[in-house]
């Protein structure tokens, strides 16, 4: 299966140097399609969208990241390198838990 | 606790009895799954978020000789040179399950593909960059993997938590108090009918 980038034009340029796919997306409906487009090709297997382009497709993104099925969606940091807004994966167990860890 | 509308009869108890029972043997397992997710979240989470570190690090310094991939050689020419990368980083998505969820293991499969450009047009900097996002490929894998596995054991958690909670707070509280309600009104009937057969005695043994 074939490894996908979404998002900065840096991060689709800079992993097309090593054989991965892209998608450059700045704006939501860009992002949206994107993913709506990756999730819909079953060569893709893993999917990785960088943060900034994350931020503007938060519900897209989440439905993709909680179910259980299609590629696996990952944000990963764009050149501006991780933003604050990110969810801590010690978060993300916390909201679920109820404990913080 | 509000109680459920039912005719206080035997037949009705006997089956609020029987869900009762049921409710609570979900209750059990439910609890069982609620534990043996959160034990495997943390397990999880610990190596997630030091692969996310090592990623975070290794792609600053990609995306910093990419910059200057770009600036030595002009970025035309570094979407020149990316269009002439042959072959594509193939990986190996295999899935498993934990209590019901899916979770996916992440290979690179192969070689990663080679340099297709000639020497002539490009720079050091051109290859520094492809050297330091081919690093951070080798870490995608497993950051797909446990970040992944984090999230989905993370959301099935939240509908197990769910679950139990409306069990243990609402169903029940519910069928408890009915089914008492239920007995005690019963114990009641059985008394009333118990005054009005001895009244009747009386009343014959007078007459």
């Amino acid at each position: 299966m074939k490894l996908h980038v979404i998002g900065d034009p840096d991060a689709v340029l800079g992993f097309s140097l090593i054989g991965l796919t892209g998608q450059v997306a700045l704006s939501a409906p860009e992002v949206e399609e994107a993913l709506e487009l990756a999730a819909r090709n079953p060569e893709i297997g893993v999917v990785f969208i960088t943060e900034r382009a994350a931020a503007l497709a938060p519900e897209a993104l989440d439905s993709y990241r909680r179910s259980n099925e299609g590629p696996i969606v990952v944000e990963i940091p764009g050149p501006e390198g991780p933003l604050a807004s990110r969810l801590a994966l010690r978060d993300v167990i916390a909201r679920a838990t109820g404990v913080r860890v | 606790m509000a109680r459920l509308k039912v005719s206080p009869t035997r037949s009705s108890l006997l089956r609020l009895k029987k869900d009762l029972a049921m409710a609570r043997l979900g209750y059990t397992l439910l609890d069982r799954k609620r534990e043996v997710l959160t034990m495997n979240l943390m397990h999880m989470a610990h190596d997630a978020e030091a692969v996310q570190r090592q990623v975070d690090e290794l792609l600053a310094e990609a995306y910093a000789a990419l910059r200057v991939a770009n600036l030595t050689m002009g970025r035309e020419m570094v979407d020149w040179a990316s269009l002439a990368t042959v072959g594509q980083a193939e990986v190996r998505v295999l899935l498993r399950s934990i209590m019901g969820v899916v979770v996916p293991t992440v290979e690179l499969q192969g070689e990663p593909p080679a340099l297709a450009f000639g020497l002539g047009d490009t720079t050091a900097g051109l290859d520094e960059a492809r050297r330091k996002f081919r690093q951070v490929l080798e870490l995608l894998p497993t950051l797909a993997e446990s970040v992944s596995s984090v999230w989905r054991l993370a959301a099935e958690l939240q509908r197990t938590q769910r679950r139990v909670n409306a069990l243990e707070y609402l169903f029940i509280p519910q069928y408890d108090e009915t089914v008492k309600f239920i007995e005690e009104s019963l114990e009641e009937k059985d008394r009333e009918e118990r005054f009005r057969l001895k009244r009747v005695k009386s009343l014959t043994a007078e007459g």
